[in-house]
């Protein structure tokens, strides 16, 4: 398959960013080897979530035209909770982070966490009062769901070829005894969501003062051609017979898990793309 | 001007809703009635940029047979607002209720005048369970609000996002300034500052500017000049003046008349003339 791109242009979290092994534990590597592209890997290893992956990437691509219109963009989104603050600590120290809900609600949220690094003391002391702010599982795949839109608009608005597929936990909720819920990255963990299958659009957009999903737009979402929702990167190396994929990386692909994975992402374009470009 | 649309989709803050006076006061019915156009007035007072974009976008991705027929105006409003979900954790103070909406924190509720490092309450600030809570953990969550820097990068993206959107669908749009101007002044070699809306109030805002090639990896928020350029170079981006300055005295008006009455938010005479303003900007920018 050639896609007559020069480039690769890849974003994502540690899956992309190749947590602990460097470019021999990311997809990327292998993807750019098989399609015979030049990479341009962006994916930074340490919990990035949806917002900075995209926006960094049409940042990129905004700034650097001329590399973006002879590329071929592959984004890997993170798992949904994550929010992106700017954190402003003592002494000119500003540094980009994510905050999860993890953290508040699970009880072991904070265990190893690291408290000599002067963001998670902030953190770890303001706890009760960021809980207030970053706990709804809602907003957070509602923004999400804003990231994925925008970058299709952003690639489809500029005709550069893109996928985006799912990393972690897969982005389409599903219903359950008339309640919604979505997966995370396990498949024993599940979040409670709420969703509105409102008909009136327009009264639901002029009521709404709290996060609330609408089903017209999670079917918006799982129509899109070039998004892959499952499996997820995560399920494909950890859901098998075997710890083959990610023996030795903490939960993350090793160098076999990514290039298994490639090969699958191989046969998404192959069929995404049709061949035809 | 005719833009063979049947819709104006509006969005903004406070200055779109309708401040004291509700929409039929608020500058997109005028604007609807100079242009022969239906209304759908989006604006929410209070609200950011994240909100003002994502929520056009959202409704016209799913409303697509209305936004098809529609002309976007768009609103910015200060770029400082940072869009959060409030979500009262049960028990954590004990004689609050559960309460969960949207809400948009900005610096100034922190470290303006009369904010709450300094003991004191900011203006507008109410009594409910949301700014008690604001209070209360104020001295933590003052790290996570203030970057400058960051707020306005973030409405960078917007912008693109919603240039993006409207292009890619072939929606006819104009995005304008409502508060603050977003493109920041060089001072010196290498301080750069962003203006408050008041352009005559001496107090600034200093951002992180970096002139160095895009760094593919950022650790802080910071801004490439050739990203401020990209955006000051946006064809349907209208800077010339924000309609903040247009209420108030200045070069276009040499009163009070635009505002008065209305706690700073243009009052039915300035929603007018703004809408009449808008047309002249349409009419240039579309070129008919």
């Amino acid at each position: 398959m050639k896609l007559n791109k020069k480039y690769l242009i890849a974003n994502g979290c540690s899956f992309t960013g190749g947590h602990k092994l460097g470019s021999k534990g990311s997809w990327a590597t292998y993807l750019a080897q098989d399609l015979d592209l030049d990479l341009i890997n962006l994916g930074v290893v340490g919990g990035s979530g949806n917002e900075i992956i995209t926006q960094n990437t049409i940042n990129y691509a905004t700034i650097e035209s001329s590399i973006a219109k002879d590329s071929l963009f592959v984004i890997q989104l993170s798992e949904c909770l994550r929010y992106l603050v700017n954190w402003d600590g003592p002494k000119d120290n500003s540094l980009y982070w994510h905050v999860s809900p993890k953290q508040f609600i699970k009880n072991d949220g904070f265990d190893n966490w690291d408290l000599s690094f002067p963001l998670n003391k902030a953190i770890y002391d303001g706890r009760k009062h960021l809980a207030q702010f970053y706990t709804n599982i809602t907003f957070s795949l509602i923004k999400t769901y804003w990231n994925i839109i925008n970058f299709v608009n952003f690639c489809e608005n500029n005709d550069y070829p893109y996928l985006i597929f799912d990393g972690i936990n897969n982005h389409i909720p599903y219903e359950e005894n008339e309640k919604w819920y979505l997966a995370g990255s396990n498949l024993s963990e599940k979040f409670e969501i709420k969703v509105s299958n409102e008909s009136n659009f327009k009264e639901f957009v002029a009521r709404r003062q709290s996060a609330i999903l609408h089903i017209n737009l999670i079917d918006y979402i799982k129509d899109l051609k070039y998004y892959h929702n499952s499996p997820t990167l995560y399920n494909f190396i950890v859901d098998r017979d075997n710890d083959d994929y990610y023996k030795g990386n903490q939960g993350h692909s090793n160098e076999l898990g990514a290039k298994m994975w490639v090969k699958y992402l191989v046969g998404v374009l192959k069929e995404k793309f049709d061949e035809t470009k | 001007m005719k833009l063979n649309k049947k819709y104006l989709i509006a969005n903004g803050c406070s200055f779109t809703e309708g401040h004291n006076l509700g929409k039929d006061g608020a500058w997109p019915k005028f604007l609807g009635e100079e242009l022969g156009l239906e209304v759908i007035n989006l604006g929410k007072g209070g609200y950011g940029n994240e909100w003002i974009v994502q929520d056009t976008i959202s409704y016209a991705t799913i409303e697509s047979s209305i936004a098809k027929d529609s002309l976007f105006v768009i609103q910015l409003s200060e770029c400082l607002r940072h869009l959060v979900h409030f979500d009262l954790v049960p028990n954590t103070y004990g004689d609050l209720t559960e309460e969960s909406r949207y809400y948009n924190i900005t610096p100034g509720i922190f470290i303006g005048k009369g904010g709450l490092l300094h003991n004191e309450s900011p203006v507008g600030w109410h009594d409910d369970t949301l700014h008690k809570t604001i209070q209360k953990g104020s001295k933590y969550l003052v790290h996570f609000y203030c970057n400058i820097t960051f707020a306005l990068l973030k409405t960078y993206w917007n912008i693109i996002n919603l240039v993006n959107f409207c292009e890619n669908n072939d929606y006819p749009y104009l995005i304008y300034d409502g508060m603050n101007p977003h493109i920041p002044e060089k001072k010196g070699f290498s301080k750069w500052i962003l203006r408050n809306a008041d352009r005559l109030n001496e107090e600034v805002l200093q951002i992180n500017v970096g002139n160095i090639k895009f760094h593919a990896r950022p650790t802080s928020a910071k801004i490439q000049e050739d990203l401020i350029d990209y955006i000051k170079n946006l064809k349907y981006y209208y800077r010339d003046t924000t309609l903040w300055q247009f209420i108030h005295r200045g070069k276009y008006n040499e009163n009070d008349e635009y505002h008065k009455g209305n706690d700073d938010h243009p009052n039915e005479l300035g929603a007018k003339m703004w809408a009449k303003h808008l047309v002249g900007v349409l009419k240039e920018k579309f070129d008919e």
